[in-house]
C-alpha cells in the first residue's frame, strides 16, 4: 500500500522540524501556529461542520488561558495538567451557557450572542483585577511538567502542543465520519428536514458549540504556557477575525482546512515583513475577497479541482438512473402486513379542531381528520388550501394556534420535531429539501437509526457498538436506497442529480425511518408520466411494508388510483370526505376547484 | 447616545430586512463618516456644508458597498455576507488608522454656548441637536417608505424581491437604495457622533455592539423597534454608569443582552424566531 508509506514519511517529516529549524524565533513561530490550528479547529466544527457563526472564540480562548494561569502561575509546572483540564470544562461550560439560549434561536442570534459575550469577557479580564490583574496580565505561569521532564523550551513544546492538536484532530475526524458528522451537515445543508427526519436539531448545535468552545479553552491553556505570561489585550475581537480568517482560507468544513489556514496566516505576515496596520488592512480585504472568489478556501478548491465526490463516485448520474426500480430482494424487518386487516385499530393520525393562524389569516381552521392505519389517506385542496401548512404542524414545524393531534395514541401537539420523528412520523417536502452537500447514501442514511444507539463516548473511541451501529445503519440506508431503485447513485452528491430523482431520495429518506405514518407533500411535483408510475409503485409497495400514507398531491389521476379515502381541503376548512368516487361526484369539491359558474354550468349539461 | 444607537440600528434593520443580510460593517460605516466630516472640516469647509458632503459622500459609498461586498454574495448564504462584512470592518478601521492615525480626534462643536439650561436641568446643545435631528430623520424615513411611491416599491422588494421583479420594479436598484439609505443614516449618525465624542477607529466596534443590543432589545427586524431599543440602551448606560459602575457598564449591557436573548428572544416589537418552513 502507497498511502501508509506516505503517511509515515509526512509524520516523520513533522516530528522532525524541531531538528531542522534552529533559530529559536521560528519555532516559537511553529509553536504559535500550532495553537491557532488548535482555534481554528475549534471555529471549524461550529461553523464549517454545524453551519454556525460564532464570533466569541478569542473570548474562550482567554477564559481558557486565565484559567490555566490562574491555576498554575508561580506554581509547579505539573499544575499544567488539571489546568489544562480545568481551562477545558470552564470554557466548554461557559460555551453551553450561551449556546443553549441562543442555538434554539435563528442563525444569527449566535452570531450576535457570541459577539457580546466576546465583549463581556474583554471588559472583565481588564476590569476584574482582583482576579486578573487587569492590564498587568498574569505572569510566571510554568512550563508544562509531567514530574520527571519538563516541556521548557519551544523544541520540547512543539511535541506537547502536536501531540495534543494530533489528539484533537483524531477526534474531530471521528466525529465528522460519524453518525453526528452526518447529522451536523444535514443541520448545516436543512435544518427543517434535518429535525423531521429526527435529528434533535438544538441539541447537537448545543454539543457542537460547547465541544467547540471547550478545545478553544484547550488552545488557551497552551497559549498561556508557552508564553508565560497573559494579558487582557490578547484576547480581542482581532483574534477571532483571524481565526475566522484562517478557517475561510484553509477551507472551510474541511478536515484540514484549519490547520493549513493557521500555519499560512501566521507565517506569511512574517515573510511580507509589512506593519501590523498594513497586514490588518490587507487582512480584511483578504477576508472579503476570498469569501467572494474562493468560498471554500484553497482545500475545497483542491478538492473541486478533483473529479467528482472523491473516492468511489464512480457512478455517473447519467449513467445510473434505472427503467423500473428491481423487486426489493431483502425484506426489511418492519412486518409486511396485508392493507385490509390493520381497520380495526384506532386511527394512527387524529387531529380535533386543529387551528393555526397566522396575523390576521386562519389558514387551517378547526380541521378534524382521522387516518386510519395501513391505508393511503390523500389530502387535496386548491391552492393555498392549507394542506402544506397542515402538514407543518403534525410534524412539529408550526405550532397550532388551537385544537390537538393524536399520533399513535400521543398527543402532539406541542412536540419537537425530531421528537415527533422518532416517535414514527415521517414526511418530505414539497420544495425539495435535501442535505445537499452530502451524497445519497449519506442523506438516507441522516435519516435512518439503529436498535441500539452509541453514544458520544462510543463514537469517539470508537468502539464495537458504535461500529455495529454504523454497520447496521448502512444496512438500512442501502435497503432504503433499493426500494426507490437507486441503489447504484450512492455516492453521488445529491445535488447533481435530475428533479425526479431528488423526489425519490426524499421517499428513501422518509422510509429508512421506519415510520408508522408518511406525509408526502406533492411527491408527484414536476414530473413525467412515466416517473409518476414509478412513483405509484413506490407508493403501492411502501403500503405493503404496511405503513399509513398521508398523501398531499394536485395530480389527480396518482390520487384516484392509490388513495382509500379523500379528504379536501378548501380555505383551511373540510368542505368533503370519502372514497374517490364519491369525492368525484362532490358538487362542493367541484365548485372549490373550478368554481360556482363553471360548476353550476356542468350540471346543466349533465341534467340536460 | 441612545438616539445614536437608534440611527445606527436602524441602518443596520434597513438592510437585514430588505436582504436578510446582517451587516457587520454599519459601525465602522458610521467611524468613517466621522473620519470624513473630521477631514472635510479640517479642509477648512463651513460646519454645515461638511456635513452635507459628509452625508453625501456616505450615501455614494453605500452604493459602492453594495455593489461591492453584497451583489457578488447575494445567492449565497447569509454567512457569506456576515463574514464579509466583518473583513470590511478590519479593512476599514485599519484604513483609518492608516490615514487618521491612532490618536482620537477631536471635531469642534458646532454651538456657541457650552450649556443650555431648563431650570435645574443642564444640556449640552449638541444633545438636544442630536435629538432634534434624529425625530426629524425619522418623520422624514417614515415618510418616504410610507407616502411616496419609491417607499412601496423599497417596501414590496425588501417583502418579496422576487415577486417585486416581477411586478415591473427593478429589485436590484431597490436593493442599492436601501444600501444607500443605511450609509446616509450612518453618515448622519457620524456626523452627530463627532463634535459629542473624541472620533477614533476602535469606536465602530463599540457601536455596532450597541445597536445589536439596541434591536434585540426592541426586537429583531422591527424598525420601531430599533428605534425604542437604542433609546433604552442609551438610559440604561446613564443608570449603570451612575447607580451601579462605570467600568462595568458595557458587561452589564451585554448581560442584558444575554438575558433578553434567554427571557425575551422576540424583544418588544418582536420577529417570528424559528425558521419558515
Amino acid at each position: 500500500m502507497r498511502k501508509p508509506v506516505v503517511l509515515l514519511i509526512i509524520a516523520a517529516a513533522i516530528l522532525a522540524v524541531p531538528f531542522v529549524i534552529h533559530s529559536n524565533y521560528l519555532l516559537r513561530l511553529v509553536n504559535v501556529a500550532l495553537i491557532y490550528s488548535l482555534l481554528s479547529v475549534s471555529l471549524n466544527i461550529v461553523l464549517g461542520y454545524a453551519g454556525q457563526i460564532a464570533l466569541g472564540h478569542a473570548a474562550f480562548f482567554g477564559i481558557g488561558a486565565y484559567t490555566a494561569a490562574l491555576i498554575s502561575a508561580d506554581s509547579s509546572g505539573l499544575l499544567f495538567w488539571p489546568g489544562f483540564i480545568a481551562a477545558g470544562i470552564v470554557t466548554g461550560l461557559s460555551g453551553l451557557l450561551i449556546g443553549i439560549p441562543t442555538l434554539r434561536l435563528k442563525g444569527h442570534y449566535l452570531a450576535l450572542a457570541t459577539l457580546g459575550f466576546g465583549e463581556i469577557m474583554r471588559h472583565i479580564f481588564f476590569n476584574w483585577r482582583e482576579v486578573t490583574h487587569g492590564m498587568d496580565g498574569i505572569g510566571g505561569i510554568p512550563a508544562p511538567s509531567v514530574g520527571f521532564f519538563t516541556f521548557a523550551n519551544d523544541r520540547s513544546f512543539f511535541y506537547l502542543a502536536l501531540a495534543i492538536l494530533a489528539v484533537v484532530m483524531l477526534a474531530t475526524m471521528r466525529i465528522e465520519r460519524s453518525k453526528f458528522g452526518r447529522y451536523l451537515a444535514a443541520i448545516r445543508d436543512a435544518e427543517l428536514a434535518a429535525g423531521t427526519s429526527g435529528v434533535d436539531v438544538s441539541r447537537l448545535k448545543i454539543i457542537a458549540f460547547g465541544l467547540s468552545a471547550m478545545v478553544a479553552g484547550f488552545a488557551g491553556s497552551l497559549y498561556a504556557h508557552l508564553i508565560t505570561f497573559i494579558s487582557p489585550d490578547t484576547f480581542v475581537f482581532d483574534v477571532t477575525a483571524q481565526i475566522l480568517s484562517m478557517v475561510l482560507i484553509g477551507g472551510i468544513g474541511t478536515t484540514w482546512g484549519p490547520v493549513l489556514g493557521a500555519f499560512l496566516l501566521t507565517f506569511l505576515p512574517e515573510s511580507l515583513r509589512v506593519s501590523q496596520a498594513y497586514y490588518q488592512l490587507i487582512y480584511g480585504a483578504g477576508i472579503v475577497m476570498l469569501i467572494i472568489f474562493l468560498p471554500m478556501g484553497l482545500l475545497g478548491l483542491l478538492q473541486r479541482m478533483r473529479p467528482s465526490g472523491g473516492p468511489g463516485a464512480a457512478a455517473e448520474p447519467q449513467a445510473a438512473p434505472q427503467a423500473a426500480p428491481p423487486q426489493v430482494a431483502e425484506q426489511p424487518v418492519a412486518a409486511k402486513r396485508p392493507a385490509g386487516e390493520a381497520g380495526a385499530a384506532e386511527p394512527v393520525l387524529l387531529t380535533q379542531g386543529l387551528t393555526i393562524k397566522f396575523g390576521g389569516l386562519v389558514a387551517v381552521d378547526s380541521f378534524d381528520l382521522s387516518v386510519e392505519r395501513g391505508t393511503i389517506h390523500a389530502l387535496i385542496g386548491p391552492n393555498g388550501s392549507g394542506k402544506s401548512t397542515f402538514i407543518n404542524l403534525v410534524s412539529g414545524i408550526y405550532r397550532p394556534s388551537a385544537g390537538s393531534v393524536m399520533f399513535d395514541g400521543i398527543a402532539i401537539g406541542n412536540t419537537r420535531p425530531w421528537q415527533i420523528a422518532k416517535a414514527g412520523l415521517a414526511r418530505t417536502y414539497q420544495n425539495l429539501r435535501l442535505f445537499k452537500s452530502l451524497t445519497v447514501l449519506d442523506n438516507i442514511l441522516v435519516a435512518a437509526r439503529a436498535e441500539r444507539e452509541a453514544g458520544w463516548t462510543g463514537v469517539l473511541l470508537g468502539t464495537p457498538k458504535a461500529r455495529a451501529e454504523e454497520a447496521e445503519l448502512r444496512r438500512r440506508a442501502e435497503e432504503g436506497l433499493r426500494f426507490v431503485g437507486l441503489s447504484a447513485l450512492r455516492d453521488v452528491r445529491v445535488s447533481k442529480l435530475p428533479h425526479e430523482q431528488q423526489r425519490l431520495i426524499e421517499v428513501a429518506r422518509a422510509f429508512v425511518m421506519r415510520p408508522k405514518l408518511v406525509m408526502l407533500d406533492e411527491p408527484a411535483a414536476g414530473m413525467n408520466p412515466s416517473e409518476v408510475e414509478r412513483l405509484i409503485d413506490c407508493i403501492l409497495r411502501m403500503r405493503d411494508y404496511g405503513i399509513t400514507i398521508l398523501l398531499v398531491e394536485h395530480n389527480m389521476p396518482l390520487v384516484m388510483r392509490v388513495a382509500d379515502r379523500i379528504t379536501v381541503l378548501n380555505f383551511g376548512r373540510k368542505i368533503a370526505e370519502g372514497d374517490p368516487l364519491a369525492i368525484r361526484n362532490d358538487p362542493e369539491v367541484i365548485k372549490a376547484y373550478l368554481g360556482e359558474r363553471l360548476s353550476k354550468r356542468l350540471g346543466n349539461h349533465a341534467a340536460a | 447616545m441612545g438616539c445614536i444607537c437608534a440611527l445606527v440600528g436602524l441602518g443596520f434593520i434597513l438592510i437585514y430586512n430588505a436582504t436578510s443580510g446582517l451587516n457587520f460593517a454599519q459601525g465602522e460605516l458610521v467611524m468613517l463618516a466621522a473620519f470624513v466630516f473630521y477631514a472635510v472640516i479640517s479642509a477648512g469647509l463651513p460646519y454645515l456644508v461638511a456635513a452635507l458632503v459628509t452625508i453625501a459622500t456616505m450615501a455614494v459609498a453605500g452604493i459602492v458597498f453594495q455593489r461591492l461586498m453584497f451583489y457578488p454574495l447575494r445567492d449565497r448564504s447569509f454567512l457569506a455576507f456576515i463574514i464579509a462584512t466583518i473583513g470590511f470592518s478590519i479593512f476599514a478601521r485599519n484604513l483609518a488608522l492608516l490615514i487618521w492615525g491612532p490618536y482620537p480626534l477631536k471635531v469642534p462643536s458646532f454651538f456657541e454656548r457650552d450649556v443650555v439650561s431648563f431650570g435645574t436641568v443642564v444640556l449640552a446643545p449638541e444633545h438636544l441637536f442630536i435629538i432634534a435631528v434624529t425625530i426629524v430623520v425619522l418623520i422624514a424615513q417614515y415618510a418616504l417608505f410610507f407616502y411616496t411611491d419609491l417607499g412601496r416599491r423599497l417596501r414590496a422588494t425588501a417583502q418579496n424581491a422576487e415577486v417585486a421583479q416581477l411586478m415591473g420594479i427593478r429589485a436590484g436598484r431597490m436593493i442599492a437604495i436601501t444600501f444607500m439609505l443605511s450609509t446616509l443614516l450612518a453618515g448622519i449618525a457620524g456626523v452627530l457622533l463627532a463634535p459629542i465624542f473624541l472620533v477614533d477607529t476602535e469606536m465602530g466596534l463599540n457601536l455596532i455592539l450597541k445597536a445589536f443590543i439596541a434591536v434585540i432589545i426592541g426586537g429583531f427586524g422591527s424598525v420601531p423597534g430599533a428605534v425604542v431599543g437604542g433609546i433604552i440602551v442609551g438610559l440604561l448606560e446613564i443608570l449603570v454608569a451612575v447607580f451601579v459602575s462605570s467600568v462595568y457598564k458595557d458587561a452589564i449591557a451585554f448581560g442584558i443582552l444575554i438575558l433578553f436573548l434567554i427571557a425575551f428572544p422576540q424583544g418588544i416589537f418582536g420577529e417570528r424566531i424559528a425558521e419558515r418552513a
